[in-house]
């Protein structure tokens, strides 16, 4: 058994297909990930806004002045970053090189108006547009204020002596908490690479064990055939092929993990030991879904088993909810319809498995979905081993 | 001579085709046993039946005295088996191949080593144990295939059809380490459908077709067994119809013919057919040259038996 085990070990590191499946495709996916995630890393957080104003006389005496000077402050709260300016040229200037996102001018009334750059100018348009959204803002709502202000004081004089009814009417919050629903900061990519351990897991371990257990079947491959007629039992070279082949699809999707760790910066939030365990829980029931497969008595060799499993599993993440918004919504639909598909769905129960460790605080669910995996597992190698002992070659 | 191989009575059927009609055979020890057929006759079946790759109907098959069965694995350990296709890791190394092959037989590691080595020395594949089976050509992937068969050194050995699309310098290799291995106290069986392989290399020769036993015995025995003799071929660059006729005439002369000026006459066993044939020739005034005289071959046992060439 343990030549055996070392053989399919050795065996499947040298197959193409293995390393393509097992090893390329977990590297490159997530590296793909991080290119297309690497605009929201901000956590939310925005650049203060650079504006042109123009200080002139107006602009002193208009009350707009210290709203701006607050917003330009420097702590951290600061929401603009404010460039006088002796004229409206200079202004227009500093707009045309992109220096600023727009100008501030006061009107006649003494009230503000925003200046923003043509809609040809080169540049980010949505970046440019949540600039001039954010400095149109600014100036809308101290005109609203200030209409308000003007409103109040002509009906109702008294209403200024008590500052709390002012505040309420102008919509100022006077303070807020934030705090955290989950264990660590909302990331929401990271469920993204939650999904891409459980395709790795399931690819891996499915590939391994059909591409090993293809060089074992007298039926499929002459090799097969060879090995049937050897001196150690099949049971044994079965248990070699089965340990080998697992062992392979851990290392691979620890691989995957490691990458996801130590290169792309995906951050566990301290649940790095169990999608250790998860991984490899995941690859045994994986593992065991390619063993029965291959252990199907289908017409055709190895390749037409390949084709044949690559479809299965990508059905089965297709109605798991694994790829794409389509898939999502299939897959709401399926579990309304039919609730125990969750736990008989290897696909859905292993992208489960790590879904709950990205949802919930409580391991209790990524416990019962890791020994509903162990279950599977057994049930599949157990289906497989009814299948092989049946089969026998057959052949002209 | 103890027996090493015993069929009795094997049937196999797929389906609706009896591919081993009442098959039996008997193998000594120490013996190269030839079976002989042309392409789908039984052998490959009748060998997988042996060594329990294949079920079938009906019959009894002991080894070394034993009932054989899929999982008498100790018996198994006794046998190697060099199968028709080539049966290799494409993805390990000559070396690693022999290894494993060798592993389902000998545990121990030392032991193994040493095995190994012999193997691969013996098919002469010293110069290629760290490659892969894809930079091998086909003579040496069979060697490669026969390593694999005879590392763990078993007391019998199945060759099924081993020199199939192998150069002939392969081959006379492949034949030489054959005669080796049965020169240690190796039993062969040796299935093949090239009559020369087996007129060769066998001590007894079995005939097969459409799954049943047709003759057995030693080439000699079978050459004897058959009514045709001798094949004269006579050069006599041209031949008057008369001539030619006269020869046909001959009592012990079966069939003759011109082939490339050269005069061929099949004969019947027994008597002075050469002699008669050139009196025919000298009274006729024909000048000849070259003369040679062949034994019938298997090839001419099967036509006489079935009516057909072998390699039809």
């Amino acid at each position: 058994m343990w030549t055996t085990f070392i053989t399919t070990v050795k065996s499947l590191f040298r197959t193409p297909s293995v390393l393509i499946w097992c090893i390329v495709f977990p590297l490159a996916l997530p590296t793909l990930f991080m290119v297309m995630f690497s605009g929201l890393g901000n956590d939310g957080t925005l650049d203060p806004v650079p504006v042109a104003v123009i200080e002139d006389q107006s602009w002193r005496d208009s009350g707009f002045s210290q709203v701006i000077e607050a917003l330009d402050g420097e702590d951290g709260d600061r929401l603009l970053q404010v460039t006088y300016v002796d004229d409206e040229e200079a202004g227009r200037a500093l707009i045309e090189d992109g220096s600023v996102a727009g100008m501030y001018t006061i009107d006649s009334e003494l009230m503000p108006v925003v200046t923003m750059p043509p809609d040809n100018y080169a540049g980010s348009s949505g970046m440019r547009s949540l600039r001039g959204t954010i400095l149109q803002r600014v100036a809308d709502s101290y005109l609203q204020n200030y209409r308000l202000i003007e409103s109040s004081f002509e009906e109702n004089p008294q209403v200024f002596t008590n500052p709390g009814t002012i505040s309420e009417a102008l919509g100022v919050s006077v303070g807020a908490e934030r705090f955290s629903a989950t264990r660590s900061l909302p990331d929401e990519t990271v469920r993204y690479y939650y999904v891409l351990l459980a395709m790795v897991a399931l690819m891996a371990g499915t590939q391994n064990a059909l591409v090993s257990l293809c060089w074992l079947q007298p039926s499929v491959s002459v090799l097969g055939a060879r090995r049937m007629v050897a001196g150690t039992s099949r049971i044994r070279q079965l248990m070699g092929v089965i340990l080998g082949s697992w062992v392979v699809s851990v290392f691979c999707s620890y691989l995957s993990f490691g990458y996801l760790c130590l290169v792309v910066g995906i951050d566990f939030a301290g649940r790095e030991g169990l999608c250790l365990a998860g991984l490899a829980v995941a690859t045994l029931a994986s593992t065991a879904l390619g063993a029965l497969v291959g252990a199907l008595p289908l017409k055709g060799g190895a390749d037409v088993r390949s084709g044949a499993l690559l479809a299965l599993v990508l059905g089965l993440c297709v109605i798991a909810g694994m790829v794409g918004t389509g898939s999502m919504e299939l897959s709401d639909a399926l579990a309304q319809a039919w609730p125990p598909e969750a736990w008989l769905n290897p696909a859905r129960l292993i992208a489960d498995l790590f879904y709950s460790l990205y949802y919930y605080d409580s391991l209790s669910p990524f416990g019962l979905r890791l020994l509903a995996c162990a279950a599977m597992a057994g049930a599949l190698f157990a289906a497989s081993a009814v299948f092989l002992r049946r089969q026998r070659y057959e052949h002209l | 001579m103890p027996e090493v191989v015993s069929v009795r009575n094997l049937v196999k059927r797929y389906g609706d085709l009896l591919a081993l009609d009442h098959f039996s055979l008997s193998i000594g020890a120490g013996e190269i046993f030839g079976l002989l057929g042309p392409n789908g006759s039984g052998k490959t079946t009748a060998i997988n039946c042996i060594l329990q790759l294949l079920t079938f109907d009906k019959g009894d098959i002991r080894l070394f005295g034993e009932p054989m069965s899929a999982t008498r694995y100790d018996l198994k350990r006794r046998i190697g088996v060099v199968p028709q296709q080539v049966a290799v890791f494409n993805e390990l190394t000559v070396r690693e191949n022999v290894d494993y092959f060798c592993s389902l037989y000998v545990a121990d590691k030392n032991r193994r080593r040493q095995l190994v080595d012999q193997a691969i020395s013996f098919v002469s594949l010293e110069d290629y144990v760290r490659f892969r089976p894809k930079k091998l050509s086909g003579g040496l992937l069979r060697r490669l295939n026969i390593a694999c068969g005879i590392a763990h050194q078993p007391e019998l050995i199945f060759f099924d059809e081993p020199t199939v699309a192998v150069d002939p310098q392969s081959r006379a290799s492949i034949l030489e380490g054959i005669r080796r291995l049965n020169g240690q106290g190796t039993t062969v069986v040796y299935t093949s459908h090239y009559m020369e392989e087996v007129e060769q290399l066998c001590n007894r020769v079995m005939i097969m077709d459409h799954g049943r036993s047709l003759a057995q015995g030693t080439v000699e025995e079978l050459q004897r067994s058959i009514s045709t003799g001798e094949k004269i071929k006579v050069e006599v660059g041209e031949l008057a119809p008369e001539a030619l006729e006269r020869v046909r005439e001959l009592p012990r002369v079966v069939s003759a013919s011109m082939t490339d000026g050269e005069l061929v006459c099949s004969c019947e066993n027994g008597g002075s057919n050469l002699v008669q044939v050139l009196s025919v020739l000298s009274d006729c005034g024909v000048a000849y040259g070259r003369i040679v005289c062949e034994p019938p071959t298997l090839n001419d046992v099967f036509l006489e038996i079935t009516g057909r060439e072998l390699r039809d």
